[in-house]
Order: structure tokens, then C-alpha cells, then sequence
């Protein structure tokens, strides 16, 4: 069944939750945000919105993986991105109970184990795409190219890097909260070489309907990476009145991965 | 048939769904594998055309690139190219 047709309604809820969750961010003394959309509210409509988007993903990429025959080889990248969202969605299963009834986000909690967890699935994915990308001739670029890119994404990783890990290193935290605090960001440097090399390749696409699928689906990871990253800074200096923003990037993050690997799916069942 | 005319047609059939700049990028990374040049043979085109379905295969399943090969196929066949 091509669930295209669930595409755009599902858009347009996910831009109204991003919206609702950025007025928040914005305006949260409003009375509307004080006495409606209480943060305890629009905290649990952001729990529901990340569990719809990683199940969704986790299941449509598993279905990307079954519609492709055996050897296909980018077939075992599905399949590792799909176990990859599972444990994500694990993990926000996780959360989702604290978020929904008691209206708090506790960390560190059993629900980083799952998402720890999935980094070095999601990370082993999107090196499987490039393997499968480079074994049919569709690795753009030079072997400088690539490597240069990886080297700007190391170098990146060390600007952005320091000055947000120092912080987290001289805080005087728990020792299992520090190295979360840490090991998010490090675990989103190493996705960002593989990510950067992917991003590479799918602006080759263009426009083009693997285009489309190519670029909703990493924009979604840069997403991501870039929500790890303020976490980790926004968390080690309890600047809690910022959480909107990243519920919000994070919403928007699993969405547009939610809905490229829609896409994908729709464009093999034509 | 020249390869130029081949290389036009063959982007021209995987454009809608990889895009010109990929489409062309990949048909000449074939070529240059397959060392093809001048007036390939009907034989050398046919195996260019599998490598670029096998590509193809990646992104929009079996089904859809076996028709984009029949495709690619048929259309160097009718501009002149001997099976």
C-alpha cells in the first residue's frame, strides 16, 4: 500500500506542532501558554509527536528493507537504520510516560540506554548507504573531495566542539549525567562524517525524486545531531527555560526522517 | 550510434529520477570503467545499460529500474542501435 497520500496531512501536523512548541519557546509568560497550552500539555503532544514519527520510521524503513530484494546492497542499510529507530523509539517510549503524566523529562534515565544505543546503529547505516552508493558507481566526487569533507567535519567538531564540552567538563556533575553530557555530542561528531558524505551525494540528486527522499531524510539527522549538541550545553548549564526549542528540533528532526523514509517507501512501491 | 548520442539518451531516461547532474555523472563513471569511446558496440551498451539499472536498483527497487532499462533500452534501439 504507498502511503504517499499520508504525506502532506502529516506535514502540516508536524509544522502546527513545531509551531505550537516555538510559541512556547516565544511566549511563554502568555496566557495562552499559561493557562491553555500549559507546558505539562504541549510537553505530552511532544512525546506523541516523537513516538509517531520514530515507530513510523522504524516501521516504513523495515518496510523499505523487505520491498528490496536479497542482495540488494543497500538492503542491510535499512534494515540497521530501521533496528536503529526502533531502539529510538524504544527510548522515547521510555521517557514518555514521565513526560505525559507528570509533565518532566528525567535524565539521565533507562531511556538512554536505548538511545546510546542506537548511535552506533544509525552511525553503521549511513556508512552501509555509502558502501551501497560506492558499489554501483554513485559516490560523487573525488577521493580528495571525500576526504577533505571528513577533514572540515573533524575540524568542526573541534571548534563547536570545545567550547561546548568545556563546560560540561568543569561542570560539577554526576558522574553518569557527564559522561551522557558528553558522550551525545561525541557520539553526533562521529554520525557527521558519514552524514556530511551523504549530504554530498544527495545534493547530486538535485530535485530529482531520490532527491527529495535524500534530502528530508538527512536534514533530518542534521537535526538531530544539532539537538544533541545544544542538549549537552543547555543541560550542564540548567538553562531548562530552552527546553522548548529543543523539543521543538527535535520534532522536527524525527518528522522529516519520518518522512523521507516515506518517500523512499513510496517510491519503490511506485 | 556515438557514445555522445548514447550518453544523451541514457541520462535522459534516469533524469526524473536521480536528477541530470547524478544521471550524468553516473553514466560517465560507467563509461570510463567500461573504457567505452567513439561507436561502442550494441553489446557494450547493453552491458552500460545493466550497470546503470543495477545503480538505479538501489534507489527505486527492481520493478521500477528493469522499466527504466527497457526504457533506456528501446530508446537506443530505436535510434539505430543493432541488438
Amino acid at each position: 500500500m504507498n502511503l504517499l497520500w499520508l504525506a502532506m496531512p502529516l506535514r502540516l501536523l508536524l509544522a502546527f506542532g513545531v509551531l505550537l512548541v516555538l510559541g512556547w519557546a516565544a511566549l511563554p509568560d502568555s496566557w495562552l501558554y499559561q493557562a491553555v497550552l500549559t507546558p505539562h500539555l504541549l510537553l505530552a503532544v511532544a512525546a506523541l509527536m516523537k513516538l509517531a514519527s520514530l515507530g513510523g520510521a522504524a516501521l516504513l524503513a523495515a518496510r523499505v528493507a523487505r520491498r528490496l530484494e536479497v542482495g540488494n546492497p543497500i538492503r542491510r542499510a535499512w534494515w540497521t537504520f530501521a533496528a536503529g529507530m526502533g531502539l529510538m523509539f524504544a527510548g522515547q517510549l521510555a521517557l514518555a510516560p514521565e513526560q505525559i503524566v507528570h509533565g518532566t523529562s528525567p535524565f539521565p534515565s533507562i531511556a538512554d540506554v536505548f538511545f546510546v544505543g542506537a548511535y552506533p546503529l544509525l552511525t553503521l547505516a549511513l556508512i552501509f548507504f555509502l558502501l551501497a552508493y560506492r558499489s554501483v558507481g554513485f559516490l560523487v566526487g573525488s577521493f580528495a573531495e571525500r576526504l577533505a569533507i571528513v577533514g572540515g567535519v573533524l575540524v568542526l567538531s573541534v571548534v563547536i566542539g570545545y567550547p561546548i564540552l568545556t563546560p560540561v567538563i568543569e561542570a560539577e556533575l554526576g558522574g553518569v549525567e557527564k559522561l551522557l553530557n558528553l558522550g551525545y555530542p561525541v557520539l553526533d561528531f562521529v554520525l557527521l562524517a558519514p552524514l556530511a558524505l551523504l549530504l554530498r551525494v544527495g545534493f547530486g540528486f538535485g530535485g530529482s525524486q531520490v532527491g527529495r527522499v535524500w534530502l528530508t531524510f538527512l536534514s533530518g539527522f542534521v537535526f538531530v545531531c544539532v539537538g544533541d549538541i545544544v542538549f549537552a550545553y543547555f543541560s550542564t548549564l540548567d538553562l531548562t527555560h530552552l527546553d522548548p526549542f529543543l523539543h521543538a528540533n527535535y520534532i522536527l528532526a524525527y518528522g522529516l526522517i519520518a518522512d523521507g523514509v516515506n518517500q523512499q517507501a513510496a517510491l519503490l512501491d511506485g | 550510434m556515438a557514445l555522445e548520442e548514447a550518453v544523451k539518451i541514457l541520462v535522459e531516461a534516469m533524469t526524473p529520477y536521480i536528477g541530470g547532474h547524478m544521471a550524468h555523472a553516473a553514466v560517465q563513471s560507467h563509461c570510463e570503467k567500461l573504457k567505452l569511446s567513439g561507436t561502442p558496440s550494441a553489446a557494450q551498451l547493453d552491458d552500460l545499460v545493466t550497470r546503470l539499472g543495477v545503480g538505479l536498483n538501489i534507489f527505486v527497487g527492481k520493478e521500477k529500474s528493469s522499466k527504466v532499462v527497457a526504457e533506456m533500452k528501446s530508446a537506443l534501439g530505436a535510434k539505430g542501435v543493432e541488438r
